[in-house]
């Protein structure tokens, strides 16, 4: 029965179905989060950058310039370039902008031309050779948009027609037409002098007689009718060649512009070859301009190529050889160089070897039994639409900067898979720079505000060793599991230091600063004068002296009898001079004579090092105040008269009389 | 209180004290403590005040500081360029408007562990035993519930005093005195009360107030002794401003004439010959704090000058020069006699001498230099062999600076600093009290060199120095009592012997106990270092700081090594001593350069440490991390802290027992070092049995010093650990405890 069978059927197909499902959602199960997780750091990285690829070893396919011209570098020299810049830019460009129109595409038609069904072939008889393609009159027009005036709803415009050309339609890539038409534009019909209202200049092209694709509803029509009808058929593009601004964006190269119906004029120059780093292309842009990208890719195209000349050529030359559109080329020439003319055959042609690389990456899952295909033609990043330049950067980048995936790569002939996996091993947890986690918030060491150091933190055991040359080999399956999955041998300040009096973190740059680098912390200093303060007994010369003499040697950390004198010599250096200047002069000589007393010093080192004090004190201008000092001494002593003796026993100055 | 008073009427009625002049008494002393509480508590809050003032200047500057370097990171209000994408808070506002604003993360930041205030010290620090509790520790109230008995244990230790706990009856001197002011002047105050009370009281109020202060405070005294007291206290603050012991300012206006021993009796006292300073922290607290030995001199004197220094020379006086003349053949002579002796070695030195000056005119000084040369080997035995190349530089320097005096002679007194230039010629002819003082003090050091003491003096003439110290006439010690009779040794022999002597003793040490007592320097004079010497009885070498002769048999004579002495080869190194900079001169151990020593044995005393830093440790608590790599044996750090007595360590280790957390580190058997308070980095060294550390006790220059070395190499960023159970030698005891936690 039927229904029976189809029972079995839907079941059947139910049962895919949900098989599917089910496959789908342990795909997205597995590969959902980390590829959010890329995709926003790919975003992330595009706004704001931490490094450009290009610098990054692996990646040198990206970096255009060499460095040689640093070796000839010097300060003295940027004037003289500057000026031979200036000079240049001052000097008038090339005098012909040439033009040379390489076909008008229209996929519509193509089929149409190609497979010939029989009532195509009644209907068409224009339809001839595919090495005779049809020809389109293409008319050359300089539209020059002037000032806006008041009132005007549109912009005024002035056309100068500059030529008519006649443009194959559809030629075949095979067996192109040898010749091509030109057209040459003089520069001076550029010049802004001739009307200051001029703001900007387009080339605006006109394909007067477009065939209708087949499939459109009048069709049907007999062929001459058509014919007279597509007269009407005007379809145009335009390219800006000066802006407002007097900036011309076009450089030499391949250019393709979609033609549009004249009704609506519309400028895209979207199909530009020389496009930049693809990876910059925003996502967002290109959905909101889909729209016009489907009309490129459907819509009529018309491919020419601009050369700057200084010689107008016109009519008919030989045709060029189409330049190819490959990424890798815009990677190469980047934003600074133009594909020079001779070298560039030789260029593109190996950029497509190396473009021909197919690329499979197999994602394995929900324990390596499921697997899914896709497959992929150039060398970009799927998570960060990064180009690579070729297999083995794009291999590194993966495995190095996609750490949450494991990838093994297996040659095939002709094609190169990659295996993904869930990287089980992939330790989300920190494991940078323990400096970095004070450092708030994460990635302060990305700062824009100048270099800031860090500490040095050696994770692997070796000692830098030659870099590999790079080899496929590494991307292979390991023969050892274990290799992969070393354990990150960590020495070095690995963790975040604290200031031991205050528990505030150390930041590197603090690292060096050794809180014992002194012998004699502040507190120190100020325990030892107040101590010294606190005796009763001690006269304040004395103390102040002492004082002196211990911060002195606190500082300088004396060990043995034998540095004594040479303590001295440097306390007398240092502090000679506050000595003098405290009044102090009669104190030290009896911290002298005491230090001799102790048998630190001789009776010789007494002399020299008061003969060095006395050498300061010639110099400097306390002489007035240690004669003053003296006066008062001298004053008291004659208030006196005759002093109290305050020892019973010594000998006295009434005794020494009676000795005499 | 109140209580008290009451019961004790009776009493005060019967010593027939008036309530009136208790009640006064009481009144007095509460006002008196009142002020003092409110003079205190001001102090305190002025004092706070400029601690937080300053506080916020320093963390101004630090702010400034970090702000200036960038590296601080501030919250900018200005959305980051991938706002876009970036998670975000919104809300709705009252009136329906959208408000959104990016997030950010900011990490989780660990917390650290507990820590402890600390003071920073590069040396140790010897404190008192405290004599009360300073606080009642806190250890979470759970201890204090269940362990009530531990707090009442540890304040018997303190005899039951704890800081702060003032009885109401307390009474100090200073109190004491301002309240029998208060109370003398307080009867003037109210005569009306009752002038015939007044008038009784009259001729001995201090009876009066003595006896309504003993009957106040009954455990002071009887009023015979509490006015005694008075008295004693009153005097002493009445005298001056001064203590009577305090000598005048050298330098003051009113300086005096003192004997010696007085102007020099605060350098003497205070001087610390080990640390070089004045009231170290080491060793003030010692009681025997070694003075200057009257016996050793330090070579080499100064001669009196070969010609007069000037015009007013005493030199130039009549018969003089034919007297200095006749002096220096005497001693000549003596020399000779002398000289004789030692020929062989006295002929290499004349000639070393005559190499050495050979421009020197005047021959006859000679004889005498060289005198001095062996009076001053047999005086430093120890560097004697050595210090021929020292000796004769200082004494090349000597004859330079004496050379320089007598070239000087015409115009001595101008380039010479001298203040006598300054005043009229008769006001210099006055010897104050400063000047007396001061020729005294150098008379000692110059001895008869009167032109070199006028020369230092700056305001006498020689002339005059000359004819004072004729009248002074003061015991000039003569030159005999100065010579050392000891006859100068063979030192080469005697230095094979000293090694034997040495070996043996570390022999014995090792074999005989493992104590190791504080080392004190002996004083005994008139006495060999033999068994009685405290030195010999602690099995400590003697050391420099000894008053015994320097040729003592128990002296160490340090090492002769020309390597590293970090090997047993090296006698300090085998004696776990470090090279003591006045023995040992080969390894370099005397240079002041620290760059040009090749000793490894000198680190301690140099602080030649590690940089370490401190981070969370990995094992409990915090820990210490090796900056740069560490080798085998290389020291890392002095363990400092505060020196504590063995009797006080077993005090304060109670607290630290409970707490856990013990820095206390045995020192020898007298001492004990305390990090808990004072001390430095290597204090957060954690214990491990399996250690990459060890500690070692050694002695630096006479203290017992503990150095942390490398048990292996050890690289950067490595957390140190050492065995807190084993020290240097086995006699370390285990201090403190363990935490259960490390032995994992």
């Amino acid at each position: 029965m039927p229904p029976k069978k189809r029972d079995k059927d839907s079941d059947s197909a139910a049962k895919s179905v949900q098989m599917d499902q089910m496959n789908h959602e342990l795909f997205l199960q597995a590969f959902e989060k980390p590829t959010q997780i890329y995709r926003f750091l790919k975003t992330r990285s595009q706004l704001s950058p931490i490094f450009l690829p290009r610098t990054l070893s692996y990646m040198r396919s990206r970096m255009s310039r060499t460095h040689k011209a640093r070796k000839e570098f010097k300060v003295n020299g940027i004037l003289a370039q500057v000026v031979a810049r200036k000079k240049k830019e001052a000097a008038p460009m090339a005098d012909f902008m040439t033009i040379t129109f390489l076909g008008v595409y229209d996929k519509k038609l193509e089929p149409a031309r190609c497979f010939r069904t029989p009532d195509q072939q009644d209907e068409n008889n224009a339809a001839s050779a595919p090495a005779a393609p049809e020809l389109i009159k293409l008319e050359t027009i300089l539209h020059k948009v002037c000032h806006k005036k008041r009132k005007d709803v549109t912009s005024p415009g002035l056309q100068v027609v500059l030529g008519e050309s006649q443009v194959p339609l559809n030629p075949s890539e095979e067996h192109p037409p040898p010749q091509a038409p030109t057209v040459s534009i003089p520069t001076e019909s550029f010049t802004r002098a001739s009307s200051n209202m001029v703001k900007s200049f387009n080339l605006m092209l006109k394909a007067l007689d477009m065939p209708q694709p087949n499939n459109d509803t009048e069709n049907a029509e007999p062929a001459a009718k058509r014919r007279r009808r597509e007269d009407a058929n005007v379809y145009t593009a335009e390219l800006l060649l000066f802006d407002k601004n007097n900036h011309c964006n076009l450089v030499a190269g391949d250019y393709e512009l979609s033609l549009k119906k004249l009704e609506a004029p519309v400028r895209i120059p979207k199909g530009r070859v020389n496009t930049w780093d693809k990876a910059m292309e925003v996502p967002v842009e290109l959905n909101k301009g889909s729209g016009q990208l489907e009309l490129f890719r459907t819509g009529p195209v018309i491919k020419f190529r601009l050369n700057w000349a200084s010689e107008p050529s016109s009519g008919m030359v030989e045709r060029p050889r189409m330049l190819e559109a490959s990424p890798s080329e815009s990677t190469t020439d980047k934003e600074n160089s133009t594909p020079s003319a001779d070298g560039q055959n030789n260029v593109v042609a190996k950029k497509k070897e190396a473009q021909k690389m197919h690329i499979v990456y197999q994602f394995l899952y929900n324990n390596n039994s499921r697997q899914q295909t896709e497959a992929c033609d150039d060398l970009h990043c799927p998570w960060c639409s990064l180009h690579c330049g070729n297999l083995y950067a794009l291999l590194k980048h993966l495995k190095l900067n996609h750490p949450r995936f494991c990838f093994t790569y297996v040659p095939l002939p002709d094609v190169a898979r990659i295996d993904i996996c869930i990287n089980e091993c992939f330790d989300g947890s920190y494991a940078g720079n323990a400096i970095d986690m004070i450092a708030q918030p994460p990635g302060l060491a990305f700062s824009r505000d100048g270099p800031v150091r860090r500490t040095c933190i050696t994770n692997v055991l070796v000692c830098r060793p030659k870099r590999p040359t790079p080899s496929m080999a590494e991307f292979l399956e390991p023969d050892d599991p274990d290799f992969e999955n070393q354990r990150s041998y960590t020495t070095g300040h690995n963790r975040l230091y604290h200031h031991t009096t205050t528990c505030l973190p150390i930041f590197p740059k603090e690292m060096d600063e050794d809180s014992e680098g002194e012998n004699d912390p502040p507190w120190l200093q100020k325990k030892t004068m107040m101590m010294i303060d606190e005796f009763t007994d001690v006269n304040e010369g004395e103390k102040e002296l002492m004082k002196m003499w211990n911060l002195h040697v606190m500082k300088h950390g004396y060990v043995g009898d034998c540095q004594i004198p040479l303590a001295v010599e440097m306390f007398i250096e240092a502090k000679g001079e506050e000595v003098l200047a405290k009044n102090l002069y009669r104190n030290f000589v009896v911290h002298m004579s005491s230090l001799f007393d102790f048998g630190l010093i001789s009776a010789v080192g007494v002399y020299t090092s008061l003969q060095k004090l006395h050498e300061l004190a010639n110099r400097q201008e306390c002489k007035m105040e240690l004669a003053s000092c003296w006066k008062a001494q001298r004053d008291h002593w004659h208030a006196c008269q005759k002093p109290p003796v305050l020892s019973p026993n010594p000998p006295t100055t009434t005794a020494a009389p009676e000795k005499n | 209180m109140e209580k008290d008073t009451k019961s004790r009427k009776s009493i005060d009625d019967k010593n027939k004290v008036s309530i009136e002049w208790k009640k006064k008494v009481k009144s007095e002393y509460m006002r008196l403590r009142q002020i003092k509480r409110h003079k205190r508590a001001d102090e305190i809050k002025v004092a706070w005040n400029e601690n937080r003032k300053r506080m916020a200047e320093t963390l101004q500057e630090e702010e400034k500081h970090w702000q200036e370097r960038k590296v601080l990171w501030h919250c900018s209000s200005e959305p980051p360029l991938h706002h876009s994408v970036m998670k975000k808070a919104e809300i709705t506002t009252s009136d329906g408007e959208p408000q959104s604003k990016p997030i950010r993360m900011i990490n989780a930041v660990t917390p650290i562990p507990t820590m402890y205030t600390w003071a920073p010290i590069q040396q140790n620090f010897m404190v008192e035993d405290e004599t009360v509790l300073h606080n009642i520790p806190y250890m979470g109230d759970e201890i204090l519930e269940q362990d009530g008995a531990f707090i009442e244990e540890l304040i018997k230790n303190y005899d039951g005093k704890v800081h702060g706990d003032e009885s109401s009856g307390f009474i100090d001197d200073e109190l004491f005195v301002e309240l029998v002011d208060a109370l003398l002047a307080a009867p003037v105050e109210d005569p009306k009360k009752d002038p015939k009370s007044k008038t009784e009281k009259a001729p001995d109020p201090f009876i009066g107030i003595f006896q309504a202060i003993s009957a106040v405070f009954p455990d002071k005294g009887s009023p015979e002794e509490l006015k005694d007291k008075y008295f004693e206290l009153t005097d002493r603050s009445h005298l001056s401003t001064l203590p009577p012991e305090c000598t005048p300012n050298i330098d003051g206006p009113k300086a005096q004439s003192v004997p010696r021993e007085q102007t020099m009796h605060s350098f003497h006292t205070l001087f610390c010959r080990r640390c070089f300073k004045y009231d170290c922290f080491l060793h003030r607290l010692q009681a025997s704090h070694p003075g200057p030995s009257s016996q050793k001199r330090k070579g080499p004197d100064l001669k009196p000058f070969a010609e007069p220094c000037g015009t007013s020379c005493y030199m130039n006086l009549d018969g003089m020069k034919e007297k200095l003349v006749a002096e220096k053949a005497n001693e000549e002579a003596e020399e000779k006699e002398k000289n004789e002796k030692e020929k062989e070695k006295e002929k290499e030195k004349q000639e070393q001498e005559k190499a050495a000056n050979g421009e020197e005119k005047d021959d006859k000084m000679k004889p005498s230099k060289v005198r001095k040369h062996g009076s001053l080997d047999s005086g430093n035995e120890a560097s004697s062999e050595d210090s021929n190349d020292s000796m004769k530089t200082k004494e090349l320097k000597r004859c330079n600076s004496k050379t320089e005096a007598g070239k000087e002679q015409p115009s001595s007194n101008s380039s010479c600093f001298s203040l006598i230039g300054s005043v009229a010629p008769e006001d210099h002819l006055e010897w104050t009290g400063a000047d007396q003082s001061l020729f005294r003090a150098l008379q000692k050091v110059f001895l008869n060199n009167f032109c070199a003491i006028a020369q230092t003096m700056i305001t006498k003439t020689c002339l005059q120095v000359y004819e004072f110290a004729q009248k002074e006439a003061a015991d000039i010690p003569s030159e005999e009592s100065l010579k050392d009779h000891t006859p100068p040794r063979k030192k080469k022999k005697k230095h094979r012997l000293w090694s034997m002597h040495c070996r043996k003793i570390q022999l014995k040490k090792d074999s005989s106990s493992n104590h190791v007592y504080n080392f004190v320097p002996c004083d005994h004079p008139n006495q060999p270092c033999d068994q009685n010497c405290p030195c010999v009885g602690a099995q400590n070498f003697c050391e420099k700081f000894c008053q015994c002769s320097s040729d003592c048999q128990n002296r160490f004579p340090g090492c002769r090594c020309k390597a590293q002495c970090n090997t047993k080869q090296c006698p300090c190194y085998l004696a776990v001593r470090e090279c003591d900079p006045d023995l040992c001169q080969m390894c370099g151990a005397d240079q002041f350069d620290t760059t040009k020593i090749t000793c490894r044995n000198v680190s301690v005393q140099r602080g030649q440490h590690k940089h370490l830093l401190m981070a969370p440790s990995d094992v409990a608590g915090w820990g210490i991390f090796l900056k740069e790599s560490a080798q085998k044996n290389e020291f890392i750090s002095e363990y400092c802290g505060e020196i504590i007595s063995q009797d006080e360590a077993d005090r304060r280790g109670k607290v630290y027992d409970k707490y856990m957390c013990s820095f206390l580190f045995n020192l020898n058997n007298d001492f004990v070092v305390d990090a808990t308070r004072k001390g430095n980095k290597i204090r957060f060294a954690n214990h491990s049995i399996n250690p990459n550390c060890y500690a070692k006790v050694m002695m630096v220059n006479g203290d017992h010093r503990i150095g942390i070395f490398a048990k292996r190499a050890i690289l950067p960023g490595e957390e140190l650990f050492f065995d807190y159970r084993y020290g240097p030698t086995e006699q370390l005891k285990f201090v403190g405890i363990e935490r259960e936690m490390e032995f994992l």
